[in-house]
């Protein structure tokens, strides 16, 4: 056990945990917040993505220890008094059907616009391939990631 | 006592439906064994005596405010918009108007379970006619109060208006002199024409919870005091347990426990490992370094490939026949020709994104349980048969579901929490891993399926037999099933073809499998039309025929078929030449009361490997309440379809799954989702199931289609399009 200091959605957190603990866990089970899910556990489905300084990261693999001293951002963080243009575009494309997997697949989208305000067919296919909807929302997250980007 | 009863119970229903002042509590009970159309309409006082009986669907204060209680599970098939909109629409309300909240389990909701596609279907009836009675109720109440006729008043958005006099007020006024009138038993029900709501796209509510992180997953319950656990299971039905090697998953900090537990899933009972502790975390460390020693008995040599030969060997055998038209045997004994096929689907998991969990606190007497379940009923009821405890003393939330697709119509979770809730005696919260969600069933069974048809002397085919080949799932779910019967639900979509040819006969072939099997999306439709409708492309063919146009005239007693044939014929340009290197198919099913048809295109990439350029699909299912979640539903359907025809199967060897997360159980990703141009037909017909009649047609859709550029039949599920 360690004490590990984590800066969440601009907040900082002080939480007891096994150092090796994936920052999932300690994000869901000891911060309290839950918009971001366990899917998987080995990187493969993306349902755990946050941001660690900006980048899209799979929370389920990344050590705690590896997020200190960084600025990590989740889903309840991403609005920042109103609706992020992706969470707009998502509720107006009416993207997600059993939600479990949108808070990762938002959080994919964000960091490419962050990168790419423009990005084509081909760019967001990239950028949103790590991230499985077993619902098949596919063809309406292309959609609504096109709305929320410069494009429109 | 009378009194303290009835105010003891007013109470309880107060808190059961959070209302905090006067009421009009509508609901409708149904009777056990009645067919589910009746609604029987009840007010608050009512309640108070009949409490058990209750259900309270409908909600209006004095300040007229509508909630309407969900009842059905919403598992991304949008029953947390479409339910309450069949009661709004009568009501005349807005959506918006309206809060909805999930209803507590209880059995006078009548089926609180989701599956088969049913829930609009079952609720279009009742669900309306509450709203309805409720509305006439708040009319005539109304009426009498402003002492003129009820027919000359009306209501919109919640106010209702006396025009002539000028009159107007809000639901809550007339909310405590409307639940003192009689409910009226079978209130008329608007034309589709009126409809405000149903038929047209309202936005979900549940939507704006999904994007900002805060919808509740039952993964995402939290009790004060619990502790996590996790499970470890064997693959195949009858093993057992020998040792369990505990020492070194004790060593990890908080974890408390580790110990045998049984996991009933129906008929069947399967040894389970739980391992318990303070943290998620911890107890998956644990896991790891636990050593069991597996005892999989007559199963620890179950292997797919020897099960596959053993099914292909069986399809010279009659089983047992199904549905028998004509004379098959004469008609291929004096064939000018026959044509025989075999087709192959996998056994599959289900993989919703949420692994199978469930939160639950036994306390003195009682339990209360956070479900993701798709049988809320039954998981009360076997809550209270597994604590011996009465039915009301279990209070069971559903909270949002990530995902379903069947796998949720199974409450061995429940059982497995149950056990472990009531041997560490705290509130517990168990995750199963994505690991046991993959290997430990219940799959989807895999399938053979062969046909064989007899052309006559002109070369048109006159007669068809079709045989299921696999293991039964009732059958699976019930070991004192009697095997040598029919399994009708394997028949799905085989025993009733539509396609017009006279001497026509369907077997069941039973062939068990040892692991525990489940329904999956579209259950048996999803491997039958596979082979169904591939066979029918090969037929075409024999006869010369254009295959959307042998399909339209071997269904024309069918026009809802030859509708949605047409719509896809006209939607993907199919009499349109293609160039090089560029094909279509098509495929057709009607599963749960709707009728699908799809033309997949497909064409050769620079790279010399196919692709999938677009699909068109329309689909008739009746008159429907959103068209976005119709849409949407089939969207998922199609990309369901596309993994379980593309990507990896569920192998076994050795007794176990070969298969274990998304690495080598590989889902459709998004680079590989093709553009999708969806139809939904109009008509005024029933409400036809949405959440699976998708699915059925699509993969022969596909396979016709490379077959129609390439030449190369497919007969085997699945394949992989590179190899093509």
């Amino acid at each position: 056990m360690a004490a590990i200091n984590l800066k969440i959605n601009g907040k900082e957190h002080q939480i007891d945990v096994d150092p090796q603990m994936p920052l999932l866990w300690a994000i869901r089970d000891f911060v309290g917040l839950t918009g971001t899910k366990f899917g998987c556990g080995m990187a493969q489905c993306g349902a755990c993505t946050i941001h660690m300084d900006g980048i899209a990261m799979r929370s389920c693999v990344t050590p705690v220890t590896a997020a200190q001293g960084k600025e990590i951002t989740t889903i309840e963080g991403l609005a920042n008094g109103e609706l992020h243009p992706l969470q707009q575009a998502w509720i107006d494309e009416q993207v997600p059907q059993c939600g479990y997997c949108q808070s990762g697949q938002i959080m994919s989208a964000a960091a490419l616009l962050k990168r790419n305000s423009t990005p084509s067919d081909t760019e967001i296919d990239a950028a949103m391939q790590g991230n499985i909807c077993r619902c098949g929302t596919y063809d309406r997250v292309r959609n609504a990631i096109k709305k929320a980007s410069n494009f429109s | 006592m009378e009194e303290l009863k009835k105010s003891i119970n007013r109470r309880k229903f107060l808190k059961l439906s959070g209302a905090t002042s006067a009421v009009l509590a509508l609901g409708f009970y149904i009777p056990a064994g009645a067919k589910g159309t009746e609604a029987k309409v009840f007010k608050l006082d009512d309640a108070a005596n009949t409490l058990t009986n209750l259900n309270p669907f409908i909600q209006i204060d004095a300040g007229g405010k509508v909630t309407i209680y969900n009842h059905k599970p919403e598992m991304g098939q949008g029953v947390w918009q479409s339910i309450p909109t069949l009661i709004a629409e009568e009501l005349n309300l807005d959506f918006e108007q309206v809060t909805v909240k999930m209803a507590i389990a209880a059995p006078a909701y009548g089926s609180m379970s989701v599956g088969g596609s049913s829930s609009v279907r079952t609720g279009w009836i009742p669900l309306r006619r509450m709203g309805a009675a409720a509305r006439q109720m708040l009319l005539q109440a109304a009426a009498e109060s402003w002492n003129v006729p009820v027919a000359e008043c009306t209501t919109d958005k919640g106010i209702i208006y006396h025009k002539a006099s000028g009159k107007q007020g809000h639901f809550g006024e007339f909310v405590d002199a409307a639940s003192k009138l009689e409910a009226p038993k079978e209130p008329a029900l608007k034309p589709k024409s009126e409809c405000r709501l149903i038929g047209k796209k309202v936005m979900r509510p549940d939507v704006v919870e999904k994007v900002d992180g805060s919808a509740i997953f039952g993964i995402d319950v939290k009790v004060e005091g619990m502790l996590y656990a996790t499970v470890s299971h064997p693959t195949v039905l009858g093993a057992k347990i020998n040792s369990i090697d505990d020492i070194e998953a004790l060593k990890v900090q908080g974890v408390k426990e580790v110990f045998e537990i049984e996991r009933t899933i129906f008929g069947n009972k399967m040894p389970t490992v739980a391992i318990v502790g303070e943290s998620y975390y911890g107890v998956l460390q644990a896991q790891k370094r636990l050593k069991i020693d597996w005892d999989l008995g007559a199963n620890a040599q179950f292997d797919t490939a020897k099960m596959y030969q053993e099914m292909n060997a069986l399809k010279d055998t009659e089983g047992a026949i199904h549905t028998n038209n004509g004379d098959v045997d004469a008609a291929l004994n004096n064939a000018s020709s026959t044509l025989e096929r075999v087709y192959e689907t996998p056994f599959l998991a289900h993989s919703p994104m949420e692994p199978m969990n469930i939160t639950i606190h036994i306390k003195e007497g009682e339990c209360e349980i956070w479900a993701p379940t798709q049988v809320s009923n039954r998981a009360q009821q076997e809550a209270a048969t597994f604590l011996n405890i009465p039915l009301e003393k279990v209070t069971l939330h559903t909270t949002y579901l990530g995902g379903g697709f069947g796998r949720r119509l199974f409450t061995d979770f429940l059982s497995e929490g149950l056990a472990i809730a009531q041997k560490v005696n705290k509130p517990i919260k168990l995750i199963w891993t994505r690991e046991e969600d993959t290997t430990a069933g219940p799959f989807r069974p895999g399938m053979v399926y062969s046909s064989r048809a007899a052309f006559d002397a002109n070369g048109k085919v006159n007669a068809w037999e079709e045989k299921v080949i696999g293991p039964s799932i009732s059958f699976n779910i019930n070991p004192n099933a009697n095997t040598s019967n029919v399994d009708r639900g394997a028949m799905e979509c085989i025993s009733d073809s539509h396609y017009e040819i006279y001497n026509f006969r369907t077997h069941f072939v039973h062939h068990p499998a040892p692991v525990a099997l489940g329904w999956w999306r579209s259950v048996y439709a999803s491997t039958n039309v596979f082979g169904h409708e591939c066979f029918v492309d090969e037929l075409a063919e024999k006869e010369g025929m254009d295959p959307m146009d042998f399909r339209i005239q071997r269904l024309s007693k069918e026009p809802r078929f030859v509708k949605v044939l047409e719509k896809v014929r006209e939607m993907s340009n199919w009499d349109s030449p293609l160039p090089a290197g560029v094909g279509r198919g098509v495929a057709v099913a009607r599963s749960f009361g709707s009728t699908c048809a799809h033309v997949v295109q497909v064409s050769k990439g620079d790279n010399g490997r196919y692709k999938i350029d677009k699909i068109w699909t329309a689909l008739d299912c009746g008159q429907y309440v959103n068209p976005d979640t119709v849409k949407g539903q089939t969207e998922g359907n199609i990309v369901m379809a596309l993994t379980a025809a593309m990507k990896d199967p569920i192998t076994f060897k050795n007794g176990w799954a070969e298969q274990s997360n998304f690495h080598n159980y590989k889902m459709l990703r998004i680079n590989e989702c093709p553009p999708l141009d969806i139809h939904i037909m109009e008509n005024e017909e029933a409400p036809g199931g949405v959440g699976e009649p998708g699915f059925p047609p699509l993969a022969p859709a596909l396979v016709n289609a490379l077959y129609s550029v390439s030449g190369k039949r497919i007969y085997k599920l699945p394949f992989k399009i590179e190899e093509v």
